[in-house]
């Protein structure tokens, strides 16, 4: 099973490179970089992390295809292909969509606009060896995003919401468990963990909350965060730690890994905050 | 005068290292990278540039706020800032008109209070120097007012104005004027004649009522031999001019020309 690593540009570039570096040499087979406004932007941090490594596989995970161009999407990876080879992977979503909101970016048709930038994408000789992702949670863009991508990269950490997501794939293809994780006790990181968790709970789709009776859980948690009264959270960490976050000590990271792999999830990205702490990188790495 | 190298994204990376590393060795101050917008992705190719060289000083010469919407400007420039740790600076400018267009599906409009209004968001989100490349008598004025520095390009009579109007509206305060003309050492009157006829296509009126239409060629490319060239530096720097950019085409040389150039 393969284990990937997510790192942001909410860290120092030295920091970045020294646990890139790491992740490489410990044998996570990929690092993933996401996009925020508030982070500095995935295209320099991934050039900056493929530049301090050798060949680890690379790429966004994911960037937005409403804040970005698909031109610059495709000429950036065009461009880091063209200098480091072929080593790059692309993972697509639409992007938080309050911040898109905030930024007065219409945003309309989202599966549209996915198969029109990965139509773009695939129109590229440059990148005809760059496989391309979609990162997923609703029923439908599951469907879609499987149907027209490489693989989808399934926001969820719980093994009966990754049973539920399975069922909505159009076809057998690579797919990835992506969650915020947490190696513990690691009390400097456990609130920027709990903040992750939450957040990919309160980004939780409609049938999803449905499904799983989560509708008034979720609302409560989005209040939280739009108030920015973090720490309510705390009421909810139970819940958030075993739902939405793959946590716990090295064993019981391991055993999760392990649920998923029975489950044939192809590779497992432990999100951010794992990525914080170079420790946790080092003693899941040694298990790998 | 400084001088400082240009490129284009339109350049194979590869090439741009090899010249980037010769400026670098031959004490050049900066290195400017033009955004073709339809070629490689500006802010990667400066971020695989910057660990090439070891303290030459890079930016964009320019990239337009039509092109990204701000937050991805914002974060890009943020992330290249930091990558860099002092050595970025940020070239602006409305860009390429008739390339926008066929980016966007529409033409430019509120130029000079778009680009106002992005210089005040990004020096909220950054501390590094903004320079623009504009041409229009409201855009120097803006970029007299606003700017840390300004990428000028056009007919001499032109610069001179341009100049003046930098200087009239920055009340004081120094902007420095960097001049990126077409620069090729040696003589090639068959590509010089090539170069000149595409800038004057894309040359506003505004620039055009300070030239002389018959003498084009010798108000828009810096070219000739070496005693020549330098002549004509000197000239330019009387106008008031900081730093010269050695760009495309360069010569028939390229690595000699940054060399030979250096040695000014």
């Amino acid at each position: 099973m393969d284990v990937g690593i997510n790192f942001n540009g909410d860290q120092t570039f030295e920091k970045i490179r020294d646990g890139a570096r790491l992740s490489e040499e410990l044998g996570y087979s990929n690092i993933w970089v996401g996009e925020s406004v508030e982070f500095n932007h995935p295209f320099p941090v991934i050039t900056a992390i493929a530049g301090a490594t050798e060949n680890i596989q690379l790429g966004s995970g994911i960037v937005s295809y409403y804040f970005n161009r698909p031109l610059h999407i495709k000429k950036a990876f065009e461009t880091l292909v063209e200098s480091y080879g072929e080593r790059f992977t692309i993972a697509l979503a639409p992007g938080d969509l309050n911040s898109l909101r905030a930024a007065g970016i219409e945003i309309s048709k989202p599966l549209s606009k996915l198969e029109e930038t990965i139509a773009e994408l695939r129109a590229s000789e440059a990148l005809a060896k760059t496989p391309i992702y979609v990162g997923a949670s609703g029923p439908k863009m599951i469907e879609v995003g499987s149907k027209l991508a490489d693989g989808v990269l399934l926001n969820y950490a719980h093994p009966d919401y990754v049973k539920w997501a399975l069922e909505h794939l159009a076809r057998d293809t690579f797919v990835a468990v992506y969650a915020p994780a947490l190696l513990t006790p690691d009390s400097a990181n456990e609130r920027s963990a709990l903040i992750a968790a939450s957040y990919v709970a309160a980004g939780a789709n409609k049938t999803f909350q449905k499904e799983f009776g989560l509708t008034e859980f979720v609302e409560e948690i989005r209040k939280i965060l739009r108030d920015k009264k973090f720490s309510e959270l705390v009421k909810h960490r139970e819940f958030l730690t075993s739902h939405f976050l793959i946590s716990g000590d090295t064993e019981a990271i391991q055993k999760q890994i392990n649920t998923f792999e029975k489950m044939g999830i192809n590779q497992v990205i432990l999100g951010s905050p794992f990525c914080y702490n170079h420790d946790a990188i080092k003693a899941i790495g040694r298990v790998l | 005068m400084h001088l400082s190298l240009g490129l284009v994204t339109a350049m194979p990376i590869a090439d741009s290292v090899n010249l980037a590393r010769s400026a670098e060795k031959a004490d050049y101050s900066r290195i400017w990278l033009g955004e073709d917008i339809f070629h490689r992705e500006v802010f990667t190719y400066l971020s695989i540039l910057v660990q090439a060289t070891e303290k030459i000083r890079l930016g964009t010469g320019i990239t337009s706020p039509y092109v990204r919407n701000l937050p991805v400007l914002a974060s890009s420039a943020k992330a290249v800032s930091d990558l860099f740790r002092g050595r970025f600076m940020l070239g602006l400018g409305v860009g390429g008109l008739p390339e926008i267009e066929k980016l966007t599906g529409t033409r430019p409009k509120n130029t000079v209070e778009t680009l106002e209004k992005t210089v005040q968001h990004l020096r909220e989100k950054l501390d590094t120097q903004i320079f623009m490349g504009v041409r229009g008598p409201k855009m120097l004025e803006l970029a007299g007012r606003v700017a840390d520095g300004v990428i000028l390009s056009g007919p001499r009579g032109y610069i001179e104005k341009a100049v003046e109007i930098v200087d009239t509206a920055s009340e004081g305060r120094h902007v420095e004027k960097v001049l990126w003309n077409a620069f090729y050492l040696g003589e090639n009157p068959r590509l010089i004649s090539q170069i000149t006829s595409v800038m004057m296509d894309s040359m506003p009126g505004f620039a055009r009522e300070y030239m002389d239409p018959a003498r084009a060629e010798e108000e828009l490319c810096i070219t000739g031999p070496l005693e020549q060239v330098k002549e004509e530096i000197k000239g330019y720097e009387k106008l008031g001019i900081d730093a010269l950019v050695v760009g495309p085409p360069y010569g028939e040389n390229p690595v000699d020309v940054i060399g030979k150039m250096g040695v000014l």
